[in-house]
């Protein structure tokens, strides 16, 4: 093996943890906007 | 993110509350917020432009990250498939060494060692591909629910929408991928890191840069060869400026239309481990630290401790092949190898037990009568491998490996020696007024116990030597009845003429006498019957032939006449080994480590 090519579990968590960030701002957005549904009504 | 929309609902609440406490009051009604504030209904539709900017910059942070792992899952599968490949070759080019014996190179079988067991440590810091999917599918379950909403507002399609609601079959499927020719993956996913986006976002100070590129290089080679480069650039900065401002953190009033762009979201390509030490370039010596004892210069030179420990290593894995058990076997009559190959660390330690487990798995595997077939195989003589004196200074190995050769003739010696140096190992403790506990006591019991039942196959064996000796003295007259030569007529004295025929006749005894104890496991006496009744045949018949060639000669007569009236009958014979056979046929399993005496 010349040369080391995989990741570990800390790498890749750093994408899990962006996955949830993003999901959780948009879980955010997504109450905001119903709020301005309403206020639209 | 979180602060983005804080600030624009701060910002709307503040609105409200201006306009409320201009009039002197608390709060506005709803048609009051409507009608009578001065642009709020520019300023809701500016808000919800907001929210959908910030929206699309999450969907475009969540499309990141999920590309970002389906990479990564691919990139190592792709490993793993490659470390197995290559931990395949090192193993074939190792036991090619080892089968050269002393002209093996000795520095190749280590290094080649050390870079396997780099490879193993390497797959070892993989993450399984559970734990990853239970946290991509606990995303899912947040996310889906609130993915409508954003359709409707033209944040996702539909297409995305199903995509990532099959989640984790699209990383089942960046796993399967890998590296194919149609699905080029390792050369960097050009479809699906977002490079920013593209929708404007009112209110915001341009974030980082938009020209800055997913984090991979796209015009890499992409994968599939084994000699390419792998498709990323190892050394780039990742995309994107991890400084960005988020979009929204302006102070500016909503409703403005700014135009700017909203700051590139790649900023995060896969942190990659570049600086780390090949697998394999470790020079380490494998399996050293398991050798008590240095090697020792009388040892067997034919197997070095490095080639052992790779033996060892195997045997541990049960992948033992013919090649180590021929490295293997002379080991067992040769106490200095114990001493050499660090088995003789304590007497219930576990080294020898993996080492003839293994074995006794591979006898089973290859063949279904382990130890006979196995002498067979490979030309074990048990008077010279596991005669009287060689007692092996072996701990108590697999006891189900001892067993086997117990039931075997030519092993009980062997066996024997392993229940008398576990007794004597016992009897020792007891003496200097130390306890035998746990499982050293229950093995000095069984080991007292089947030393006692030896003691019949040691009588078995002294029978079989008397009469080997008196067979060898005089096949016919131990077939006749041995003593009964006697009173054979003075005719029966063979002329040299017949000595063909009584050396052929003697071979074939002995040849039978092997193959029935052997192959059946007989007691020494059913292998003397069916000898007895296979020479029969084969005297009687060969006594025709020389007769029929006109030798004159009735003393041949005189032997086959006595031979008809001495010899076993066939049914005789037959009945004898039948009902041997039924009521002590050994049964010999290697299923493991149990110890069941």
């Amino acid at each position: 093996m010349e040369e080391k090519k995989f990741y570990t579990e800390e790498e890749i968590n750093a994408d899990v943890e962006k996955l949830e960030k993003a999901t959780e701002d948009l879980e955010k957005l997504a109450e905001l906007q119903k709020k301005v549904d309403e206020l639209k009504k | 993110m979180g602060k983005d929309y804080e600030i624009l609902e701060e910002q709307y609440q503040k609105l409200v509350a201006d306009k409320a406490a201009a009039e002197g009051r608390d709060d506005l009604t709803d048609e009051e917020r409507t009608n009578t504030v001065a642009g709020f209904d520019n300023a809701i539709a500016s808000l919800e432009e907001s929210i959908i900017g910030l929206a699309n910059k999450a969907k475009a942070e969540i499309m990141e990250a999920i590309a970002g792992l389906e990479d990564k899952i691919r990139t190592n599968e792709e490993f793993k498939e490659k470390a197995e490949k290559r931990k395949a070759e090192l193993q074939a080019e190792i036991d090619t060494e080892i089968e050269k014996g002393e002209a093996g190179d000795k520095d190749k079988i280590r290094i080649y060692q050390a870079e396997i067991e780099g490879i193993d440590r390497d797959l070892k810091k993989i993450p399984s591909e559970k734990s990853i999917k239970k946290k991509i599918t606990d995303q899912k379950k947040k996310l889906l629910p609130i993915l409508a909403l954003f359709k409707d507002k033209g944040v996702f399609t539909q297409e995305e929408i199903d995509d990532l609601s099959a989640l984790e079959k699209r990383i089942e499927r960046a796993k399967k991928n890998f590296g194919t020719k149609d699905d080029p993956v390792v050369g960097g996913n050009d479809t699906t890191v977002p490079g920013g986006d593209d929708t404007a976002v009112p209110g915001t100070t341009p974030g980082g840069s938009s020209t800055t590129t997913p984090g991979r290089d796209d015009t890499t080679t992409p994968g599939g060869s084994s000699t390419t480069t792998p498709g990323r650039d190892d050394t780039t900065t990742p995309g994107g400026s991890s400084t960005t401002t988020p979009g929204g953190s302006s102070t500016t009033t909503p409703g403005r239309n700014d135009t700017t762009t909203p700051g590139g979201s790649s900023t995060t390509t896969p942190g990659r481990n570049d600086t780390t030490t090949p697998g394999g370039s470790s020079t380490t010596t494998p399996g050293g630290s398991r050798t008590s004892s240095p090697a020792a210069p009388e040892a067997p030179a034919e197997l070095t401790v490095e080639e052992f420990n790779s033996i060892y290593r195997l045997a541990k894995e049960k992948q033992l092949k013919d090649v180590h058990m021929k490295k293997l076997l002379p080991l067992m009559s040769d106490p200095a190898a114990y001493t050499k190959y660090g088995i003789t660390t304590g007497l219930f330690r576990n080294k020898a037990k993996v080492l003839f487990t293994a074995m006794g798995h591979y006898m089973v595997k290859e063949y279904k009568e382990p130890v006979s077939q196995i002498e067979k195989v490979y030309g074990i003589d048990s008077k010279q491998d596991f005669g009287e004196g060689v007692v092996p200074s072996i701990e108590l190995a697999s006891w189900k490996g001892i067993k086997a050769l117990a039931s075997n003739p030519k092993t009980r010696i062997k066996a024997e020696a392993i229940y008398a140096k576990v007794v004597e190992e016992g009897d020792t403790r007891l003496a200097a007024g130390r306890e035998l506990s746990g499982e050293d006591e229950r093995l000095y019991a069984l080991a007292k116990k089947e030393l006692g039942r030896m003691e019949t196959f040691r009588e078995t064996l002294d029978v079989h030597k008397k009469v080997k000796a008196k067979r060898r003295l005089n096949p016919i007259a131990w077939l006749t009845g041995g003593d009964k030569i006697d009173s054979l007529p003075a005719s029966t004295e063979i002329d040299p003429a017949s000595q063909a025929v009584r050396d052929s006749v003697r071979a074939d005894i002995d040849g039978v006498g092997r193959e029935a104890v052997a192959d059946q496991d007989r007691t020494m006496r059913d292998a003397a019957l069916a000898a007895a009744l296979a020479s029969r045949s084969e005297v009687e018949h060969k006594g025709k032939a020389e007769t029929e060639k006109g030798a004159d000669a009735p003393d041949k007569v005189d032997m086959m006449d006595n031979l008809s009236a001495n010899v076993y009958s066939p049914e005789e014979v037959k009945e004898t080994i039948v009902e041997k056979k039924d009521t002590e046929e050994p049964t010999v399993e290697f299923t493991g480590h149990d110890i069941d005496g």
